[in-house]
């Protein structure tokens, strides 16, 4: 019995029945991108697993965390800490995020206060060229994407001098084409190998359970090596070289510090370990200068600092200021011993 | 709303005289800065135009067309104003010598109207296209012979080059001559004219209408149709996908190795030139459907410029289905003026390779476009040599039109079209200095992505090939419901949106 086939449709039919399937399927194609489109809005809205990656992803390892250890000490800081604080030997959680500074330090607090952490002991990161007062927009700014934020934090961010202009552009853009706005945070999760490393936003899931990202030395060639000092040098020199501390971003820095304390929260800034050679890169009276802002800076906030710049020796970094995993290790065991011990963490 | 997707287009020049525009052009450069079609601007751009067109009634066509030219004019001129001026007065000036050649009945007046029109276009290309080019060519030639030139070199950055000066240049001496042998009657209307020259999806990269076609179409009254507007829409995502999801992405394999070659291995070389020929493929053909889709929407049918390229078993067939629109034009107003294949053998290669010369001097004015044509024309000369000395040998034949013979012709084919397109470049020290690499074993970085994200899109780009080729395509299409096919356009825009490189770029061929 031969199958059945539909009758053939007569010529006066056809170009109806075109027609309408034509006139179906725009409409089907307009609905389902409008779908598509308002969705994922919404849910880059609602998740910072979607919308800021990095922060979400790690947000949701301190959860894992807290369900053994209730309130651990918590790192906030740059990519610095990402690389060179082994969370997991200080009984620790690293929420070093490269990229930000204390403006994105202040709104990741918040974000964290808001969720119901609590962590025992709040570590904040000082990157001296993040603190410099550039009379304008913070450093940081430069580093800064509006797709990555609500529009509450967009208001916050323009209020610490984050061009408000670039930040609506890229905000509107994240909310009314999500797939353009929030590509690189979906690639990065579904096709990291699609996007360069800068762009993957795995920063939150590339660590261990604890955040630490330990950069790979078995792949370091010295042709690496040299070009990752030379990149150091290139995006801080000028900076170190006339630092002044101030503006927004010490602004940002010490509402950090009141925030947490308004939350009941130990808090302590740290500056991170630099190689001798990037230690130079400030002049003396700067560096005098810098120190002098520190000592002010806790003593008006009543917040002990921790200066780690000595200690960790040169051959314990990468390329200058990130540190290689037996430098973490090294910095990690002090910090354990002078600072999460006493403190009564872990 | 910016599209973060383009760098600036507007070159130094054209920037610095958008200074000294009147107020009323900055205010439109201000909103339609880039003529792209793929930027939010432009969209919002032909949504209006779009809109208005069909809200016109159909008992008022010209109407229409007053509508669509006006709009193509302040389209360019949102970029140029002067030059929008330019394009519009050459148009008009070619306007009334098809008028003249109407009006005039001897032939040699005729003949002499013809030649003044093409000498107009060609000195107008000539002026802002090549002028750069031949002075400084002609500087170094001096220097080097100790004569001191008189003049300073140019700055090639400094030069206005109109967009799209060399498609409307062809499109305005194809009237010409079509007129003069009165293949076509000289037309009458202006708005109508005007609409053929500057009609914006066509008007900055092709493809190269025929005044025969094109007018044709201004005539038939235009309705609206579910059908052609799904075509339509259909090409302009294809395009969109090709350039952002493809093009865009290639370069980030090919540019910086093509920028410094001595950095990279022999390897990457390697992957680089494979990621160039498709990123070629996709942004110059991603730009042609967008062109055809737009077109579509608003009821006009523009000629298709590519079809399947990369599938062809050798160069000549090549050329026949890579911008068919500029290789026909060739074919018909150079190499069969020249002889075309009519005076033996010899006769037919000087003609493939004077045309294939000027096809590459069309593309750009440096020596890399120049030696482009020539590669071409030398392998359509080898391959009409090969395929005579192939005639009276049947079995060899027999071999090379099987399954694998077709295959490694394919493969051939594909590898000399690839290599030539390593001079398709404004540097030829750089496209030298690539070649040392690939044909040298050397060792050094790799490729700026890991190696499987270009094996993935160009097994895309391959099996999207070998699924039209092979007539699935069009079964699979014919079945699939509506919704579903609604459905596939929508993820088809959202996985442009979604693999769109971090900073995109312009067309390769708006430069031409």
């Amino acid at each position: 019995m031969p199958w059945p086939r539909p009758a053939p449709a007569s010529v006066r039919s056809r170009p109806v029945a075109a027609r309408s399937r034509a006139r179906l399927a725009l409409a089907a194609g307009a609905l389902v991108a409008l779908a598509a489109t308002a969705g994922l809005s919404a849910l880059g809205e609602s998740s910072y697993l979607v919308r800021d990656p990095a922060y979400g992803d790690l947000e949701s390892r301190l959860s894992a965390v807290e369900r053994t250890d209730p309130a651990p000490a918590v790192f906030l800081g740059t990519s610095r800490v990402n690389s060179g604080f082994d969370a997991g030997r200080g009984g620790a959680f690293n929420f070093g995020v490269p990229g930000t500074g204390p403006v994105t330090h202040n709104i990741y607090l918040r974000r964290l206060i808001g969720a119901g952490h609590r962590p025992g002991l709040l570590l904040v990161e000082v990157l001296p060229a993040l603190v410099a007062d550039l009379g304008g927009e913070p450093l940081e700014a430069r580093m800064t994407s509006g797709s990555r934020y609500t529009r509450d934090e967009v208001d916050r961010l323009a209020g610490y001098g984050v061009p408000r202009d670039r930040l609506d552009s890229q905000w509107r853009e994240t909310r009314t084409v999500p797939w353009l706005g929030l590509r690189f945070q979906l690639l990065g999760r579904v096709a990291p190998w699609a996007l360069p490393a800068h762009l993957r936003h795995d920063e939150g899931r590339s660590g261990d359970a604890r955040g630490w990202r330990r950069i790979p030395e078995e792949v370091l060639t010295p042709a690496l090596v040299a070009a990752g000092r030379a990149r150091a040098r290139n995006d801080y020199a000028e900076v170190l070289r006339t630092l002044t501390p101030g503006g927004p971003a010490e602004r940002a820095l010490r509402d950090t510090v009141r925030l947490a304390r308004g939350h009941g929260l130990r808090v302590r800034l740290v500056v991170m370990p630099e190689a001798a050679w990037f230690r130079d890169l400030m002049p003396a009276e700067v560096g005098a200068r810098f120190d002098r802002w520190l000592a002010r800076l806790a003593s008006e906030e009543g917040c002990p600092v921790t200066d780690a710049r000595r200690w960790v020796p040169d051959a314990g970094f990468a390329d200058g200021h990130h540190l290689l995993p037996g430098g973490a290790a090294a910095f990690t065991d002090r910090l354990a011993a002078e600072v999460l011990a006493p403190e009564g963490t872990p | 709303m910016p599209l973060t997707l383009l760098a600036n287009a507007l070159p130094p020049a054209e920037a610095a005289a958008l200074q000294s525009a009147p107020q009323y052009f900055q205010w439109l450069h201000s909103w339609l800065p880039a003529p792209f079609f793929h930027t939010q601007a432009f969209l919002i751009f032909f949504a209006a135009v779009f809109a208005l067109y069909w809200a016109i009634p159909r008992r008022w066509p010209m109407l229409r067309i007053y509508l669509l030219v006006v709009a193509s004019f302040h389209f360019y001129a949102a970029w140029s104003y002067d030059l929008a001026f330019l394009v519009t007065g050459t148009t008009l000036a070619d306007y009334l010598f098809g008028r003249a050649m109407a009006a005039i009945k001897r032939d040699r007046w005729r003949f002499a109207v013809m030649l003044a029109s093409i000498t107009m276009n060609l000195g107008i290309l000539c002026y802002f296209k090549y002028r750069g080019f031949f002075l400084n060519e002609l500087f170094d030639g001096l220097t080097r012979l100790g004569y001191d030139p008189g003049y300073q070199k140019l700055n090639p950055l400094a030069l206005f080059i109109p967009f799209g000066i060399s498609f409307y240049t062809f499109e305005a001496i194809s009237y010409a001559v079509d007129v003069y042998k009165r293949k076509i009657p000289a037309e009458k209307s202006l708005p109508r004219f005007l609409l053929f020259i500057l009609f914006f999806p066509h008007l900055v990269a092709g493809p190269i209408v025929r005044a025969g076609d094109f007018l044709t179409q201004t005539r038939r009254p235009k309705r609206w149709n579910w059908v052609r507007a799904q075509v339509g829409v259909q090409l302009f995502l294809m395009g969109v996908f090709k350039k952002l999801a493809i093009a865009d992405r290639m370069a980030l394999f090919c540019d910086p190795v093509i920028a410094d070659p001595d950095k990279y291995g022999t390897g990457t070389c390697w992957l680089a030139v494979l990621a160039y020929a498709v990123r070629i493929y996709c942004d110059f053909s991603g730009y042609s459907d967008m062109a055809l889709g737009l077109a579509h929407l608003l009821g006009y049918k523009l000629t298709n410029n590519f079809a399947m390229p990369y599938l062809s078993a050798n160069v000549s067939e090549f050329w026949r289905r890579w911008h068919i629109s500029l290789s026909t034009w060739l074919r018909d107003y150079v190499f069969i003026p020249l002889g075309g294949s009519r005076g033996g053998r010899w006769a037919t290669h000087r003609n493939l390779m004077l045309t294939m010369v000027l096809g590459g001097l069309w593309h750009g004015a440096a020596w890399g476009y120049i030696l482009w044509g020539v590669a071409h024309g030398l392998l359509l000369v080898l391959h009409k040599q090969f395929k005579d000395w192939c005639e009276p040998r049947p079995r060899l034949t027999a071999v090379l039109e099987s399954y694998p013979g077709t295959a490694a012709r394919v493969f051939v084919t594909f590898l000399a079209v690839s290599l030539c397109w390593v001079l398709f470049q404004p540097d030829l020290s750089k496209a030298l200095e690539l070649y040392k690499h690939l044909f040298s074993l050397h060792r050094g970085l790799p490729l700026p992505l890991p190696n499987k994200s270009l094996w993935v899109l160009a097994g895309f780009v391959l099996a999207c090939h070998l699924l039209v080729r092979s007539g699935a395509w069009d079964r699979i299409y014919a079945r699939l419901p509506a919704p579903v096919l609604g459905t596939g356009y929508a993820v088809c825009l959202c996985t442009a949106m979604l693999l769109a490189p971090d900073t995109g770029t312009t067309f390769i061929y708006f430069q031409f």
